[in-house]
């Protein structure tokens, strides 16, 4: 069949024609026609001036490409840490039963396409599957039948937000100097809008998973503009509030009244008794688990007063669509401070004065990486923000970007101004389109008004910003990686010996700093150092924002001040462990994604900051924290992550493409039953080879879940060796699901649920009900239905 | 090497000279010291693929802490101290070749380094169906550098392998045989027959001597690459060796004819 070539022709016509924009055309070609067609690549490979082969081998190094046509409804099982925990592989299994294909495959019509995809940020709503563009939370073997009947892509379903076209800004405003800023920003905290009482509707990823659209527009379609004058009031779509689960959240301000779980049936009760009346609706209200009173007001629940916003400070409190909104809450004054009274390396000093350290995991001191660069030869200087946020189970990033797109630019050009570069990136991951959208919005915006763009605020200072879209591979957030990314090559990174302050992107003098680090910038430059080391502990300074997820009962974003113990967070904000029993009990929090560990209670006392735990064998890393309860098996866990990262290893290095796929098999036959005695000794001592060996972060801190598991918890490894058993009741070839008839109420709702037709009785009550352990695949989903607990597993 | 700027630094407890951003594995060799590379090769670019070059590096500043670096991209500097055989260095290439080894376990090469090492069989699971790939990417960085990039490498991980667009003979090939030259275990193959050169599925016509007719050891899109290339004319390239010979020996006797009719004055320049 011919492929008509006018879709590439056009998407060409919108990119300049050079290699560097390769894989932003083709994602939009994979866009066009759901995959990457040949006669396509090669028309790319003639245009861009690149060779057909470096295309080819772009196009199968990123996962979000693919060679063959996807299905109408594509279905990515997220399966992030978080996700994993709650019963992901469980999901996937179910949706593969029912399609009768495996992931990366389509089914023969080109209805479904299902793909097992790393951790997506809605973490706080684990399991997540992705319906084309639009996220489901809380997915159960159970609700899976749902997704199937999702409508295809282009059908009449509303366009999700991450869609909607970038709106012009207004040509009228426009800042030739600091003082017109200055008196504008007056004017807009005078106005009449900006006194109004605001509803705040949480339109982050994860409250939009749960309905948040709906919502909104139930608010909009009942409030015109008439009615919002006649009220006083202003409605306002939010970044993520970071409590996620408890979403849709909507909150009315400056009452601070927090009302959870909101649906659109809600909405006109909300405008008629809270709005109108000032009275408090019961049903809506967040109870606190600590005292299991319902709070009332946004500042009282525990989840939000503990916290010390600094990163997060306007998100959720603010439209991020709305540079006004920004500019009401202080936005832009740090950069009109640092244009008109400070010079380039005045700010470069109250940076590294602050000592603020890098916020992606790493953790290297940014004034120090600043001064670097400023020193370094070339002919051009870069600002890269590193929005590739890849951890399973982190989503701080993806809030940040979201939510405050404003503050991250700001801090972008007030960095810019310290190193004298003219251009900067900001590179997001594929999975985060809505953050994508949002950036682009604010840049557009700011570029209107001229505090982005040639002769910022008539300052003389001349910066620009371009996003660039990253390809679905973790490793990408790998600072060098991410340049060769950058400059539309396969993410493949290289040896830090000579740093990219001296040689990055295009080999100029480059500073990358994660996007956490770039929004706390203004806030240092408006506050003084000072203030920044006010908070925190001697070696790091300031706060840190984490994503708190798991087996706990408040998932969601928490900021607090570094040297917080983990206990504090988990048992303050976090509301302590979700579920009850002897199951749920703590077991383990894992840190820093696939590069940290996991610690056991006896640890839970541990502050959390930069040099604390790397000690105990694990790293604060970018601020994923997972709690696991008794019902996660720790060999289980270090297998995930193995898999996790020779799935996303680049494979240049020998350690990590061949060594950590070498101890993924060793571990995985520890839990199939399948372990050695020495097997323990060989993970060891391959790790060590790992830990020096590999080229990249990515391979050295590989060995890392294996060696911190095995530190803590040896005797779980022991026991899946030596008795082939598995503690915990995960690992499938250990475990047996027996009905416990003196539970059963015989009313037959798992025979219904299993898929492997594994359970013989009739539904009568009295009848006896068995499982055949030879057909009986451990799915879990006659665990997930049946209401007696009659199902057990050992 | 400029004799200025040149520094002292410590290799195997020897005092070297080095000179700024020279690689410990040239200052090495130039020590007599063996270091062992498989991904390395003069004509290309360091890249830190293989890590069998690691070395042990510290200095003084580093209050006791060394450093595993692989040789071939690690800068020389003053006062640096490298190890090339510690017991550390040894065990990070036991474990690569090891691996290596799981790899292509019928590769000579790599079974006779990992003896050196004191592995005589893998100690991890073999790959199935394994070829004598290493994934060093000496032939993708070559085709690169010295040719038209006509094969990559595919896929990530451990997924990754050195191939072509679709799988199929690439298009831009030049039979120029710089990947099967470089490649250290033999994988990469060609054939040549008569006229007819084969290699990555695709057959190339060997240039012809334009005097006798004799196949020359270059395709003719070699050839051509080549000439345009170096801004040279093709025809260039179009005679066999013999055949230079014998035209050279002819435009000598010619010139010393037209010198002896006084046509030509010794020495001046005559167009060939």
């Amino acid at each position: 069949m011919q492929v008509d070539i006018k879709p590439t022709e056009q998407i060409l016509a919108r990119h300049p024609a050079r290699p560097q924009f390769l894989i932003s055309v083709l994602q939009d070609i994979q866009l066009a026609y759901r995959y990457l067609p040949r006669e396509a690549l090669e028309r790319v490979a003639q245009a861009l001036h690149v060779p057909l082969a470096r295309v080819y081998g772009v196009a199968t190094f990123y996962k979000t490409f693919s060679l063959s046509p996807r299905g109408e409804r594509e279905l990515r099982v997220c399966t992030g840490t978080a996700c994993h925990i709650r019963g992901a592989p469980l999901v996937l299994h179910e949706l593969q039963s029912r399609l009768g294909i495996k992931p990366g495959q389509t089914t023969e019509d080109l209805s479904f396409s299902l793909e097992a995809v790393n951790c997506v940020g809605a973490c706080a709503l684990a399991p997540v599957v992705m319906v084309n563009d639009v996220a489901h939370g809380n997915v159960s073997v159970t609700s899976v039948r749902r997704l199937l009947k999702a409508p295809a892509r282009g059908a009449a379903e509303p366009a999700p937000p991450a869609h909607d076209p970038v709106r012009t800004p207004d040509p009228a405003v426009r800042y030739a100097t600091v003082e017109d800023f200055r008196r504008h920003v007056a004017q807009v905290k005078g106005s009449e809008l900006a006194t109004r009482r605001r509803v705040l509707m949480c339109c982050g990823t994860g409250c939009l998973a749960g309905g948040a659209q709906g919502v909104a527009q139930a608010f909009a379609e009942q409030l015109d503009d008439g009615k919002l004058a006649e009220l006083n009031l202003v409605l306002k779509r939010t970044g993520c509030h970071g409590f996620c689960e408890k979403g849709p959240l909507v909150v009315l301000m400056p009452r601070g009244l927090f009302y959870k779980n909101v649906k659109p049936a809600d909405v006109p009760a909300i405008i008629e008794r809270s709005i109108v009346h000032d009275e408090v609706i019961e049903e809506l209200l967040y109870v606190e688990p600590s005292t299991g009173k319902p709070v009332a007001g946004y500042g009282e629940i525990e989840f939000y007063a503990q916290q010390t916003r600094v990163a997060m400070r306007n998100i959720g409190l603010m439209d991020p669509a709305s540079l006004d909104d920004y500019l009401l809450r202080d936005g832009y004054a740090a950069l009109a401070r640092a244009l008109s009274e400070m010079t380039p390396d005045g700010v470069l000093t109250t940076i590294e004065k602050a000592r603020l350290r890098g916020r992606g995991g790493g953790g290297f001191d940014a004034g120090r990486k600043w001064r670097s660069c400023r020193r370094a030869e070339g002919e051009a200087r870069y600002v890269i923000a590193n929005g590739d946020e890849g951890d399973p189970g982190a989503f701080m990033d993806r809030s940040i970007m979201e939510g405050d797109p404003h503050g991250v630019l700001e801090g972008m050009i007030i960095g810019a101004y310290a190193l004298e570069s003219h251009q900067g990136y900001i590179y997001v991951r594929q999975e985060y389109p809505l953050a994508v959208r949002h950036l682009q919005q604010a840049i557009e915006d700011a570029r209107a008004r001229n505090l982005l763009g040639d002769d910022i605020l008539g300052s003389g200072f001349s910066f620009d910003i371009e996003i660039s879209r990253g390809g679905g591979a973790f490793v990408c957030g790998e600072s060098s990686a991410l340049m060769r990314s950058v400059e539309g090559k396969v993410g493949e990174p290289r040896a830090k010996y000579v740093h990219a302050t001296d040689k990055g992107l295009w080999d100029q003098p480059t500073v990358l700093n994660n996007v956490e680090t770039w929004v706390t910038v203004p806030r240092i430059v408006e506050q003084g150092a000072d203030w920044f080391l006010g908070l925190g502990t001697e070696g790091s300074k300031g706060t840190k924002a984490f994503s708190l997820v798991g087996k706990v009962k408040n998932t969601g974003l928490v900021e607090v001040e570094m040297g917080t113990t983990l206990r504090q967070i988990i048992f303050g904000p976090g509301g302590g462990m979700l579920d009850m029993g002897d199951r749920g009990r703590f077991k383990a929090v894992q840190t820093g994604g696939p590069s940290g560990g996991c610690l056991p209670e006896s640890m839970l006392d541990l502050a959390v900051d930069f040099d604390t735990l790397t000690e105990a064998g694990s790293m604060m890393g970018s601020g994923g924290m997972i709690v696991m309860d008794h019902s996660t098996c720790m060999v289980d866990v270090a297998r995930y992550f193995l898999s996790f990262l020779v799935d996303e290893s680049c494979g240049k290095c020998v350690p990590c493409r061949e060594g950590l796929f070498q101890m993924y098999h060793i571990v995985s036959r520890i839990c199939e039953g399948q372990g050695r005695p020495e097997d323990l000794a060989q993970i060891e001592d391959l790790s060590q080879s790992i830990l020096v060996g590999s080229l990249c972060a990515l391979g050295k801190s590989g060995p890392n879940p294996v060696l911190s598991t095995l530190r803590y918890f040896r005797h779980e490894y022991e026991a899946h060796i030596n008795e082939r058993r598995c503690p915990a009741g995960v690992c499938k070839a250990l475990i047996t699901y027996s009905v416990v008839n003196a539970s059963c109420d015989g009313c037959g709702a798992c025979l219904k649920a299993c898929a492997s037709s594994a359970i013989l009785g009739t539904p009568k009550k009295g009848d006896t009900f068995n499982i055949d352990e030879a057909k009986c695949d451990r799915c879990g989903a006659c665990v997930t239905v049946c209401k007696r607990g009659a199902i057990a597993v050992a | 090497m400029e004799q200025e700027n040149l520094f002292e630094m410590t290799i195997n407890g020897r005092r070297v000279k080095a000179a700024p951003g020279e690689l410990l594995l040239h200052v090495a060799r130039r020590a007599g010291i063996a270091i062992p590379t498989l991904c390395d090769h003069p004509a290309v670019e360091p890249f830190g693929s293989c890590r069998l070059c690691v070395v042990e590096v510290t200095r003084e500043s580093w209050r006791g802490w060394k450093g595993i670096m692989t040789a071939c991209l690690y800068p020389a500097a003053e006062g640096l101290v490298v190890e090339t055989d510690s017991d550390r260095v040894r065990h990070v290439r036991r474990n690569v070749l090891d691996m290596l080894l799981a790899r292509c376990p019928d590769s000579a090469l790599i079974q006779r380094l990992a003896a050196e090492y004191g592995v005589t069989r893998t100690s991890f699971t073999v790959r199935d169906n394994p070829d004598l790939c290493i994934l060093c990417g000496l032939c993708t960085r070559v085709c690169e550098t010295a040719a038209t990039s006509a094969i990559s490498t595919v896929q990530r991980g451990h997924h990754r392998e050195v191939g072509t667009p679709w799988g199929g003979p690439p298009p831009d090939c030049i039979g120029c045989l710089a990947c099967a030259h470089v490649c250290p275990t033999g994988h990469i193959t060609f054939q040549e027959q008569g006229l007819t050169r084969s290699i990555w599925g695709r057959e190339f016509e060997l240039q012809r001597c334009g005097d006798c007719g004799k196949p020359l050891p270059l395709t003719v899109d070699q050839a051509a690459f080549l000439a345009q290339r170096q801004e040279l004319d093709p025809s260039y390239f179009a005679r066999c060796a013999d055949c230079q010979r014998k035209s050279v020996a002819q435009t000598m006797g010619r010139i010393a004819g037209w010198q002896r009719l006084g046509l030509v004055q010794e020495g001046e320049e005559v167009a060939s």
